[in-house]
């Protein structure tokens, strides 16, 4: 590994957090984690359905409103160089700007955290490997740059 | 040099079919001013068309001749290219290469699709630009973002080879014109931003494999650095390992993604290398050996013949890849091989290209953040209250991280002996910040807001003689001069601006003479040629974007004062006067009011 030894203890910390999630001794998903994962890739994202209604359905994060949540979203935002991408206060730059109205793969908490866990393929990574307690609280501090309800 | 005065009459008579060169015939070809066959026209980078059929008398009367549209909506940067009859014209992302047949009036004949991958997106650090393809030996060189250099076929479009440089995941995309020397196509990388390692690599023309590659950081070996090296201004070996904490170098920046230039007397390449890596300077005490550097190098093996640290543990990533102009001048009554390099610090570098020794920089922009540069020692002697610190946000820092200029080219013209040197204007406040490195992210580290510099305008056109290192005059202008400059025997200096005019100047005065309003914002490098009917052409590339455009090209929030690394602060209003879209325009004289009388108007002739 080529880390300069000048880590932040954020990033130190975020560095031990994905080696951990991304490690082979990671144990098998739970049979309520496979429910949440299965439900997950049913998250409506544009309402725009052939043959009847949507059988999916919005799903919550389970950190909605969790102002703890909120300031881990945004230390993890810094820490994963989120912000570098997305500039602080996510105005936008080398990827689009997550401070306005227009939310290309969706708004809803599902969409987003899909977005940032499977990646996209104009240029956003996946950050499967940060683990979805990490992901579900950018989701947190993502949705709350807009004014989106937290 | 074989049989080129031949080629050359061929290629300036009507009807003339496409000129092959060898690669080693570049030089006498780029003469020929009926044609452009790299991005800033010659080895010397001077920008200069012999070409005066278009002068100060009659460019009021310039219209277009025909359009192009691109298809691409980013930031057009790039310069076209006139092989024969023949224009090649690249776009940004997804890097299309048009060739349009100057008989037909700019009719296509095809397009080249080079398909490089969708996440080479995510990559790039300022907008997903290109600056420029390049013509030698029948072929078109060019750059992917996504980092394979590609040889086509200049008559057929088809792909000769392709070779892969580098690697996305590790921040890494292409976005410089390539240089042919000799039998070697020469490519640098990108990813200043991102902790890349950069490098210049040298590819064999012919098959596309990789010659040599010299890196900016790291041991002696890896820099190509032997015993010929001699640095005027630091001593020691391994400077790029020893100059950085621990391994720090790995992922310290030095990209090569601007302009190469090369001296066939001397046989040196010159070019310049990128800011340290991560930009937050606190993280990485020492001089950070060879970024923001001028390297002369031998193209056939790429060794190091000396260097030329401008920027020692840069505080604000100032790059040093701007273009450096090879002129020969007679200064202080002794005749001088130099170099003319606009620094993105502000100053204007004149330097001995033979060894590397500075010989005068003056500052052509808005400085505070350094005093002066001190003869002796070549460096930036910097003002404490503007030093960049972590944690602290230090206000109104000029200039701003995108430099008194960036990498939009400056020309020269030897009629007049001064330099056209289209820059920016634009002040910033820093705040470095810990950053750690995780590869294929951006590793900058610093919250940055930009603004207009002393003045209130944010972008000049400035006249420079590089004799007597003082301005000659300057128009200012709304936004930052984000486009290349042309200038021509007829005493006529062209570019344009993100507020959508293309304009031309007289070369003596910088009195405007002609202005056309362009359908989208202009960033791209004007170049002039002769059609085959004779007549004398410009030709430049509207679509805004680029770091100064990216506000428009991205889409990005004008309430975040930190968008584009800051950027977007200076330049929220672009909006208001550009959209998006890239358009070729190709200017001509009305029939009617020049020699070529008779001749079919060219615009009625397209089918």
């Amino acid at each position: 590994m080529r880390y300069p030894i000048f880590l932040s203890v954020a990033a130190v910390c975020v560095t031990a957090l994905m080696a951990s999630s991304a490690s082979a001794q990671e144990p098998k998903p739970t049979a309520e984690q496979a429910a949440v994962d299965a439900q997950l890739l049913r998250v409506p994202i544009s309402g725009y359905v052939i043959g009847g209604k949507a059988r999916g359905a919005a799903i919550a994060n389970p950190y909605e409103n969790d102002r703890t949540a909120l300031v881990q979203g945004r230390m993890l935002f810094d820490a994963m160089n989120c912000s570098g991408c997305h500039a602080a206060e996510g105005g936008g730059g080398m990827g689009p700007p997550l401070s306005d109205k227009d939310w290309i793969y969706g708004n809803s908490p599902g969409n987003i955290y899909l977005t940032i866990s499977q990646g996209r393929p104009n240029g956003m990574p996946s950050f499967e490997n940060l683990g979805s307690d990490s992901i579900w609280k950018l989701v947190t501090y993502v949705r709350s740059l807009s004014g989106l309800h937290q | 040099m074989k049989a080129l005065s031949t080629l050359i009459v061929f290629s300036a008579a009507a009807g003339m079919v496409a000129a092959v060169y060898g690669a080693d015939d570049l030089q006498n070809a780029s003469r020929d001013d009926a044609q452009w066959l790299m991005p800033a026209k010659n080895y010397a980078g001077t920008r200069f068309s012999g070409l005066k059929q278009i002068d100060t008398g009659n460019v009021g009367e310039l219209q277009v001749a025909w359009e192009f549209s691109t298809g691409v909506l980013r930031g057009h940067e790039s310069a076209p290219l006139v092989v024969g009859d023949t224009m090649y014209v690249i776009t940004p992302y997804p890097n299309f290469l048009y060739a349009l047949d100057l008989k037909e009036a700019g009719a296509l004949k095809w397009v080249y699709k080079p398909d490089p991958t969708r996440a080479a997106q995510g990559v790039a650090c300022c907008d997903v630009v290109n600056r420029g393809a390049a013509y030698a030996d029948g072929k078109i060189f060019l750059n992917t973002l996504d980092n394979y250099t590609v040889a086509v076929d200049a008559k057929s479009g088809k792909e000769v080879w392709r070779t892969k440089l580098g690697d996305i995941s590790k921040g890494e995309t292409m976005t410089m014109a390539p240089l042919v020397v000799k039998d070697k196509v020469l490519v640098g990388n990108s990813g200043g931003e991102m902790g890349v390692r950069g490098w210049l690599t040298a590819l064999d023309a012919g098959s596309g494999k990789i010659a040599w590659r010299a890196y900016s950081t790291g041991p002696d070996k890896d820099v190509l650095i032997g015993d010929d090296f001699r640095s005027p201004y630091a001593k020691g070996s391994d400077l790029g390992v020893h100059t950085w904490q621990a391994d720090q170098w790995r992922t310290g920046g030095g990209t090569v993604w601007g302009w190469l230039s090369y001296d066939p007397d001397a046989d040196l390449v010159y070019y310049g290398t990128s800011n340290p890596g991560p930009w937050n300077a606190a993280q990485r005490p020492g001089d950070n050996a060879w970024t923001t550097a001028l390297f002369a190098r031998k193209p056939e093996t790429g060794m190091a013949k000396w260097a030329y640290q401008l920027n020692p543990h840069d505080l604000y990533d100032y790059d040093g890849v701007n273009e450096n102009v090879l002129l020969d001048l007679t200064i202080d009554g002794k005749q001088r091989k130099v170099l003319a390099h606009a620094d993105r610090n502000g100053f204007m570098y004149i330097v001995d290209r033979l060894t590397g020794e500075l010989v005068s920089a003056q500052p052509y922009a808005s400085v505070n953040s350094i005093s002066r540069i001190d003869t002796t020692t070549g460096r930036p002697v910097m003002v404490d209250a503007k030093k960049s610190e972590e944690g602290k946000m230090v206000r109104d820092i000029c200039p701003a991280a995108s430099g008194g200029k960036d990498w939009q080219p400056m020309a020269y013209s030897p009629q007049t002996g001064l330099l056209y040197v289209p820059h920016n204007n634009v002040c910033m406040d820093m705040e470095g910040m810990r950053v750690g490195y995780i590869a294929g992210t951006p590793f900058v580290g610093a919250k940055v807001a930009m603004k207009a510099g002393p003045g209130g305008y944010r972008g000049a056109f400035t006249a420079w003689d590089p004799v007597t290192a003082k301005k000659v005059w300057s128009i200012e202008e709304r936004f930052p001069v984000w486009s290349g400059a042309l200038v021509t025997a007829g005493g006529v200096a062209f570019y344009g601006t993100l507020d959508r005019w293309f304009k031309a100047v007289d070369a003596k005065t910088g009195k405007e003479l002609w202005k056309f309003r362009t359908g989208a914002g202009v960033i791209g490098q004007p170049i002039a040629f002769q059609g085959p009917d004779g007549k004398q052409y410009v030709a430049v590339l509207a679509g805004p974007g680029g770091w100064a455009g990216a506000v428009v090209a991205g889409n990005l929030d004008t309430k975040v004062p930190y968008g584009a690394l800051g950027f977007v602060n200076a330049m929220k209003d672009l909006g208001d006067y550009t959209s998006q879209g890239g358009t070729l325009y190709v200017f001509a004289l009305p029939t009617t009011t020049t020699n070529q009388a008779g001749r079919e108007p060219v615009h009625q002739s397209a089918r």
